[in-house]
């Protein structure tokens, strides 16, 4: 699965929906191969900026689901803008998001 | 001691004094990932740990959606959404979690509506939003029955 996102026109709202391909790993969970522990792997810092300007930051936990979802809505955008979202996990990987406000 | 280091233990020694309005809480001041509340398996503690000894207040004013009851706690969706003026954060908590801090997000002033995500709950217990407005801080809470731990 890729990351997705979406930022639509709503009411005068932006209403924005990102699907981050993830694991998010509690750092509890057994492998059911090896029967060994499978290391914390979770998304910990994630941003949304539109036009410079950032919308939404976080700080996550591995209490966020696999694969997580974030959705909200912001006021000020315009069709054609683009909305971005960033997030760095604790291993140090990282990813850039964006799309078009449709 | 480097300054950094300094400071750091310096504010953490205050916090834990309660000496230290929320916003100059460690996470704010060094930009870091505030890894003590993350880390802390009390709910109270770890809410303590993040915004310096406040309390929230139960308010009608902040809207917690979840479901009543789950499956699996490895997806649940939680929205949070408020009507209170001047909006700065929402910090969600699992009490039933070994590390009950979920997630905490700051929002600009252009944030409308309900955030949504979706959370894991180790069993079955309340889900609290915590929403920081105006300098003050507000709770909802709703109890989650989960059939089999999701975390």
């Amino acid at each position: 699965m890729q990351s997705k996102m979406r930022a639509e026109l709503k009411d005068g709202f932006t209403a924005v929906a990102v699907l981050i391909n993830h694991p998010m790993e509690t750092g509890s969970r057994k492998d059911p191969v090896t029967g060994l522990t499978v290391p914390r792997h979770f998304i910990e810092d994630i941003r949304c900026d539109h036009m410079g300007e950032t919308i939404l930051s976080a700080d996550w936990g591995w209490g966020i689901s696999a694969n997580p979802l974030l959705t909200f809505q912001f006021a000020g955008g315009a069709a054609g803008d683009p909305v971005t979202v960033h997030w760095k996990d604790n291993l140090g990987n990282r990813e850039t998001i964006e799309a078009r406000i449709e | 001691m480097n300054r950094r280091h300094f400071l750091k233990h310096t504010l953490t020694a205050a916090l834990a004094a309660g000496l230290v309005p929320s916003l100059l809480r460690p996470s704010r001041v060094l930009g870091a990932w505030p890894r003590e509340a993350f880390m802390t398996q009390d709910a109270a503690l770890a809410w303590r740990t993040l915004a310096g000894n406040t309390e929230a207040e139960l308010s009608p004013r902040v809207m917690l959606d979840t479901p009543a009851r789950v499956g699996s706690g490895a997806l649940v969706r939680v929205g949070v959404a408020t009507d209170l003026d001047d909006v700065q954060g929402i910090t969600l908590i699992s009490e039933p979690n070994p590390f009950p801090l979920v997630a905490s997000f700051r929002l600009s002033p252009r944030v409308h509506g309900p955030i949504v995500t979706r959370i894991r709950m180790g069993g079955s217990g309340n889900v609290v939003a915590i929403v920081s407005a105006g300098g003050r801080y507000f709770r909802a809470q709703n109890a989650v029955q989960v059939a089999a731990g999701g975390c």
